[in-house]
């Protein structure tokens, strides 16, 4: 087990360099040039441009900029962004709010998902069952920016329940709608994804074998139907995080978060090639940890995919 | 060794309490009333707002330490019905009628009450202990579950027991099985298991639903051996529901006989094999094939020196290994031969490689090593055109006929389809070929028209039949064609396959793990044991005068349709191997 | 000229503004007068994006910061007219050599003294070339400045600890009133021992400061608390600021209306149409410093000497303004009637020539016409824009408007990002007419038209060069009356209204709005809020 987590660690070392070069690449090769725009609609002299181009490395060819950024990284260095602050710093107050939204979500997701997926398979075709779907349907057909905005003034402006937009600090109770409205977007997978597994699962031969035993659907159900049906879902949830990250973004304009969304979209659009690529290895490092995992997870739900020692 | 309740319940107060309730009503065995009492019951699902009769004003009594077998074809009501009498049966069914164990009334009883009934006073063994077991639970949980749920008691008395069962149940290494999942264990392993878990409350009525079916036959034989040998110690009684008359021969007091919901005959064992009154009970005898009752088969023309159309020489296949599974060595060394219009018979239990063997005559594995030929041409070293044309001298019959049709496709269209790719024939002619096809198979000419899913499991077998045949291959492999369908449904399909390659002369590879029916079929046999060939002839130097003491093992594992005969070589079989 | 962020594009959605609609209650006007003393006013900013030193902050949300914490030798007070604020006067002669005498006795909150010595060390740091400050071309009018090598800014003397000369290499009447621009703000002697670290943690002289260490959330907010040393016109009438940090306008709209914040600067474009109605006469639209219009290089074809200055004209008479503003902008734009903005003074919409701006379909094609006898028109007419800016709902009308009163083929040229589109425009490589706009650093009609129009100004994109026009921008620089000033500028403004450099579009309003906890709202001539203005209940 030991020896399969440290493989899969090292996995992440060509991934590693793979992502960081084709993104550093990508930023390079984005038309425009960063420095220009730190004007404005003001044309600086060129002189300044020169100045600042030198200080942030861009006058070098591209690999010498790459090398620099990868040999700063080895120094724990990711570097500094045109605002002057250092990215590490910058890296240690965005993503533990981002963290904090996406496992919220997370965890919504996972908890309504399952168990609103759970019972609907229980109870195919009853009321509950039609209008869950119903209800999936909608939320897998609006957007997440639309479902952000209602949310917002409906619980925000309107019924004053939540904060329209996430106070200082991220205290997470002000979390809880964002939180929400991001796992709106993949609700109705998780929750089909559950109820077909559980449909499936409940006309297992093992299920008829369980109530054989004597046992009530109060042990049936969780014990022998959920955890069976949990295991397509787990695995849609690890691709899902992505997912998560992605739609953070969005959900973090809209909710004024200051996690990692909005100051990677304006590093972009600045092209500031280091901050890009700090944030999207973090982020891609992540996800492989996520998915190691999830991957754990899934031998503990499913002896059969289980890693042999 | 009989768990003495009683005194189990006064070590748990809990449980006790928890159950003092419950057994006024729980009923308890008493002398002169039948464990089971079935009356008029009757069965119906409800498909599309009516309802399907499925067993029709049943009757019949099980009583202590007797062998009920239920038998009957697919469809015939034989499971049905037994589960409606744990009312284990989906929503959309309907029970009517009496079910009384030990004299006590199960039919509208509490849930709760049920419960106990479930698991402790009728036990359910089903036929794929795979599925039949979760997956994601050891085996001992699932037996320690059964145990707390119906005694309470702690999961350090109930793992004692769980282990004591799996003793009992003859489970080698019954630690290590307690905390094996089932994926661990083999096919055997995981029906004791299964076992052991239904008698673990040591209950009074033990419903086995085609305990066996889903076995190798040596491993069927140990397993009914099993039975047999509970069966005496519990002193329970015992409904076998199954379609194997060798099965009902080998282990049942009592036959009952169903068909299309209603029970056509019942009797003794003795009366029923002996002097069947009853037609279909009579037909249902016949259709079963009987090893060595057939004559043996001769070559149409044994001609020797007409070269063979497939041969193995020293063939070797390996599975490379992938990722974490290691390579592993299907086939090992094997070397045979058949000539046009001869049937092989290749035997073997899983796992042995047959299946292999099959695939690799089709060209869709490759070999390892050795040489292996087809209509004279080696396919290692084909370049893959050529394999694509000589493909269309081979046909394949798979096991399962409904998954191997396109389910979206007409049957005519899946018949047509190898012409039409092959560019033999289109348009009117194909319409013509696929017609003379559904003739040689004797079905109806509509049937063109018809989906796999309108069609019986003899028909959709036939139609691959037909589909096998499209491009007159000299070679036809037919995979445990058979093992899906009805005892009388397969006996008229082989009689089929019999006529067809007299006809068209064919030379056939058919892998089966049935001795009675490649009894019936094969000019030669071939048996396999973990891919090595143990030995080969004719049927008769095989299966009337076997050398090997493997084929020797198989031929007497094979439960025979005649209760006195099956004793005699039961016995026989226990003998030798003590 | 600060830099407004580009905004997150979350589309407009009707039905979110339709619901908005509803969702407020009217406001009731029985605010005013009798404000809390230690109330905290929170308002709208975004992040800065560099660390507040004055010289290198060159956009709105570190701009506003600086404005509250630092003082300048002046201020401008809501009307863009400038008063002495550290400055006690500021004397000159010939409008080259500017004396500046400064207040007795201020001091920055760390204890060290405002003095001659803190305004002149920390304008030669900005101008000094290796810094690459983004705010150095304001000293590039002062004696010693370059921009290519490190050289000692010669024009700037102290005279003594409360007294400093200023000279500058040619006459500028308005320079004075340029002072009150945030790059010409004083540091005090301590910040230059770690720099960096005063830019974390700023001490200024203005009428807030920060409140503690840490005050300066990044990417959260900024608290500010009054200076209770500053002696100065803007004494604050409230307790604080605290500057939340919004990542799209529309967060912050949404936090107006759900209570949570005071003042706002921006209505994001989604609650154009509803905000009047939302917020009822705590709406704010008006006139702002900010000019905008299209630029049409004189290099590119057909758009040179006759046939070029007909098509401009053409062009600029073809376009339906009022319309636009109205349907696209809801009315929070003005068509513009000169190259400058109403804010400021000395503006006038009755300069000769400025019918050449009214939608006249008749006079466009005929002036068309006649440019098509001088060279037949081929090819199609764009107008390059930056796609994440919000410019493409009214590119579009404006293309339609050319469309289909001169019957030619145009369309919209969407550059993805500002940076790209902004870079084209800078390496002189794009080849069509391109969006431009401008909003000014000082409340002077000099700064809508010497950086923009004058031969080879830093900001004239489109290489516009017309010596007649020069003339007239030096001897309007010289007048040392305002009035006489203006004059020679509006003079030079008819020039342009005749060569159309760029055509005229509109000025942007100011939008924003407040809760019904404040008021004493006012918006500045550079559209920010005069925060020390505000009282809360």
């Amino acid at each position: 087990m030991t020896l399969y987590i440290l493989r899969r660690v090292l996995q992440a070392v060509p991934v590693f360099f793979g992502t960081t070069l084709l993104i550093y690449f990508m930023v390079f090769v984005m038309p425009g040039d960063p420095i220009i725009a730190l004007f404005g609609d003001k044309s600086p002299n060129p002189a300044v441009i020169e100045q600042l181009r030198a200080q942030y490395h861009l006058d070098q060819p591209f690999f010498v900029q790459y090398f620099l950024y990868i040999g700063g990284l080895f120094r724990g260095d990711f570097g500094v962004s045109f605002s002057g602050e250092a990215i590490n710093s910058i890296l240690q107050r965005t993503f533990p709010v981002t963290a904090r939204l996406a496992v919220l979500a997370l965890g919504f997701l996972t908890v309504a998902g399952i168990l609103v997926g759970l019972v609907s398979g229980l109870r195919k075709g009853k009321f509950f069952d039609n209008s869950s779907l119903g209800v999936s349907l909608v939320l897998i057909s609006l957007p997440i920016f639309v479902t952000a905005f209602v949310a917002q003034y409906v619980f925000g402006v309107w019924l004053g329940w939540s904060r329209t937009t996430v106070g200082s600090g991220a205290p997470v109770q002000d979390l809880i709608l964002p939180a929400i409205v991001l796992a709106t977007a993949s609700f109705a997978q998780v929750m089909r994804l559950t109820r077909s597994s559980t449909l499936e699962t409940m006309n297992q031969d093992f299920v008829r074998t369980a109530y054989s035993k004597g046992l009530s659907r109060r042990r049936v159900i969780p014990v022998h139907i959920l955890r069976n049906s949990l295991i397509p879902s787990v695995t849609y949830l690890a691709t899902d995080f992505g997912v998560l990250l992605v739609g953070a973004t969005i959900t973090e304009g809209i909710f004024n978060v200051p996690g990692v969304g909005n100051t990677l979209y304006q590093a972009i659009i600045r092209g500031e090639g280091p901050t890009v690529v700090s944030f999207v290895t973090v982020m891609v490092l992540l996800y492989l940890g996520v998915n190691l995992l999830i991957d754990l997870l899934y031998g503990l739900l499913d002896p059969r995919i289980r890693y042999v020692k | 060794m009989v768990v003495d309740r009683e005194t189990e319940l006064m070590t748990d107060t809990q449980a006790a309490s928890a159950s003092d309730a419950a057994v006024d009503i729980t009923p308890v065995a008493r002398e002169g009333v039948p464990v089971l009492e079935v009356k008029d019951l009757s069965v119906d699902f409800g498909v599309d707002n009516e309802w399907v009769p499925a067993a029709i004003n049943l009757n019949y009594t099980v009583n202590k330490g007797e062998v009920l077998a239920i038998v009957g074809e697919s469809g015939s009501g034989k499971s049905a019905s037994s589960m409606a009498v744990l009312n284990l049966l989906p929503v959309n069914s309907r029970i009517r009628g009496s079910v009384k164990l030990n004299g006590v009334e199960l039919r509208g009883m509490r849930s709760s009450e049920m419960r106990r009934v479930r698991g402790e006073k009728i036990a359910v063994i089903f036929q794929e202990p795979m599925t039949a077991l979760n997956p994601v639970y050891t085996v001992g949980f699932q037996i320690v579950e059964t145990l707390r749920q119906h005694y309470g008691w702690s999961p350090a008395t109930a793992k004692t027991r769980a282990i004591e069962l799996l003793t009992m149940v003859e489970m080698p290494d019954p630690p290590k099985a307690f905390n094996s999942y089932p994926h661990q264990l083999s096919g055997g392993q995981r029906q004791r298991a299964m076992i052991a878990q239904s008698i673990s409350c040591d209950p009074d009525l033990l419903i086995a639903d085609e305990p066996t079916t889903a076995l190798d036959v040596t491993v069927q034989a140990e397993i009914l051996d099993l039975l047999r040998n509970l069966h005496k110690r519990l002193d329970s009684a015992i409904v076998l529901i199954t379609h194997d008359m060798g099965v009902v021969a080998d282990l049942a007091d009592r036959v009952v006989v169903m068909r299309q919901g209603l029970i056509v005959e019942s009797g003794t064992v003795h009366q029923i094999f002996a002097k069947p009154v009853e037609p279909y009970t009579i037909e249902l005898l016949s259709a079963v094939p009987h090893l060595g009752s057939n004559k043996e088969r001769l070559l149409p023309r044994s001609e020797a020196v007409r070269e063979p159309v497939l041969s193995l020489k020293n063939v070797t296949i390996d599975y490379p290994k992938r990722g974490r599974v290691p390579a592993f060595r299907a086939v090992d060394d094997v070397s045979l031969e058949i000539h046009p219009g001869e049937l092989l018979g290749l035997v073997g239990e899983s796992g042995s490689g047959k299946t292999t063997i099959g695939r690799a005559a089709m060209g869709l594995i490759p070999i390892t090593e050795g040489e292996l030929r087809v209509v004279g041409k080696d396919m290692a070293s084909m370049p893959t055109k050529e394999l694509r044309l000589l493909r269309r001298k081979t046909g394949i019959v798979f096991q399962d006929p409904a998954s191997s049709l396109n389910p979206r496709m007409p049957v005519g269209q899946s018949i047509g389809e190898p012409m039409l790719l092959a560019g033999v024939a289109k348009g009117k002619e194909l319409d013509k070929k696929v017609e003379d096809l559904l003739e040689q198979v004797e079905l109806p000419t509509f049937f063109r028209n018809r989906y796999p899913h309108e069609l019986s499991g003899g028909q959709k077998q036939r139609i691959g039949i037909a589909r096998a045949l499209s491009l007159s291959p000299q070679l036809l492999v037919a995979d445990e064609p058979t093992s899906a369908l009805d005892v009388s449904v397969q006996s008229r399909f082989l009689e089929l396959l019999l006529e067809l390659q007299e006809q068209l002369d064919f030379a056939c590879l058919f892998i089966s793990h049935d001795l009675a029916v490649v009894d019936q079929l094969a000019h030669r046999i071939a048996v396999l044991r973990n891919g090595k060939l143990v030995e080969q002839g004719t049927r008769d130097q095989i299966l009337r005068s076997a050398k090997d003491p493997y084929t020797q093992r198989l031929i007497a594992a094979v439960p025979l349709p005649d209760p006195d005969k099956q004793r005699e070589n039961r016995e026989h079989r226990l003998s030798a191997s003590r | 000229m600060k830099l407004r962020r580009v905004g997150m594009a979350a589309g407009a959605i009707a039905i979110v503004s339709a619901m908005a609609l509803t969702g407020c209650a009217p406001a009731n006007d029985s605010a005013g007068g009798g404000g809390n003393a230690t109330a905290i006013i929170t308002a709208n900013s975004s992040e800065p994006q560099n660390p507040l030193i004055p010289t290198n902050t060159n956009e709105v949300g570190g701009g506003k910061i600086l404005d509250s914490i630092f003082a300048g030798l002046v201020y401008y007070d809501g009307k863009g007219a400038p008063h002495n604020d550290v400055a006690e006067s500021i004397t000159t002669k010939d409008n080259i050599t500017f004396t500046v005498k400064i207040k007795p006795g201020l001091k920055f909150t760390n204890g060290d003294p405002v003095d001659a010595d803190s305004f002149v060390t920390a304008w030669k740091y900005g101008a000094l070339a290796s810094n690459a400050q983004l705010s150095s071309y304001f000293f590039e009018d002062i004696e010693g400045f370059s921009y290519d090598a490190d050289t000692e800014l010669t024009g700037l003397n102290v005279v003594d600890p409360t007294t400093f000369t200023i000279k500058l290499t040619s006459a500028l009447a308005d320079f004075p009133l340029r002072l009150g621009y945030s790059a010409f703000f004083p540091l005090p002697k301590s910040a230059w021992t770690d720099l960096a670290a005063f830019g974390e943690n700023p001490s200024g002289n203005g009428p807030y400061m920060l409140a503690g260490k840490g005050a300066w959330k990044h990417n959260e907010k900024i608290d500010l608390v009054v200076n209770p040393e500053y002696t100065g016109d803007r004494k604050a009438k409230n307790g604080g600021l605290s500057f939340v940090f919004y990542q799209s306008q529309d967060a912050a709209y949404a936090d107006l209306l759900g209570g949570n914040l005071d003042v706002l600067d921006a209505i994001p474009n989604s609650a154009f149409a509803t905000f009047q109605s939302d917020l009822g006469n705590r709406a704010v639209n008006q006139p702002a410093a900010i000019f905008q219009s299209f630029t049409i290089p004189e290099r590119l074809a057909h758009f040179s000497g006759e046939e070029g200055n007909l098509r401009r004209k053409a062009l600029s008479m073809s376009i339906n303004r009022k319309e636009i503003t109205s349907v696209i902008f809801e009315g929070t734009r003005t068509p513009a009637s000169d190259f400058t903005s109403p804010v400021i003074a000395g503006w006038t919409d009755k300069l000769k020539g400025a019918e050449v701006l009214a939608y006249n379909p008749d006079e466009a094609k005929k002036l068309w016409a006649q440019a098509d006898a001088i060279a037949p028109w081929t090819g199609q007419f764009q107008i390059a824009y930056n796609a994440d800016g919000g410019h493409q709902g009214w590119v579009d009308a404006v293309i339609n408007s050319i469309k289909n009163t001169l019957g030619i083929d145009a369309a919209g040229a969407p550059y993805p990002t500002f940076k790209e589109a902004r870079t084209l425009i800078t390496k002189r490589e794009i080849q069509t007419p391109f969006r431009t706009g401008w909003q000014a650093d000082y409340p002077g009609l000099f700064n809508f038209l010497g950086p923009l129009y004058a031969t080879n100004a830093g900001s004239n994109d489109g290489d516009y060069s017309n010596p007649a026009f020069d003339a007239l921008l030096k001897k309007g620089s010289t007048e040392s009356d305002l009035a006489k000033a203006n004059a020679e500028f509006q003079k030079a403004q008819e020039i342009l209204l005749q060569d159309l450099p760029v055509i005229p579009l509109w000025y942007s309003n100011v939008t924003g709005g407040y809760g019904t906890a404040v008021s004493n709202v006012q918006f500045g001539w550079n559209s920010v809020p005069l925060y020390y203005e505000i009282t809360k209940k």
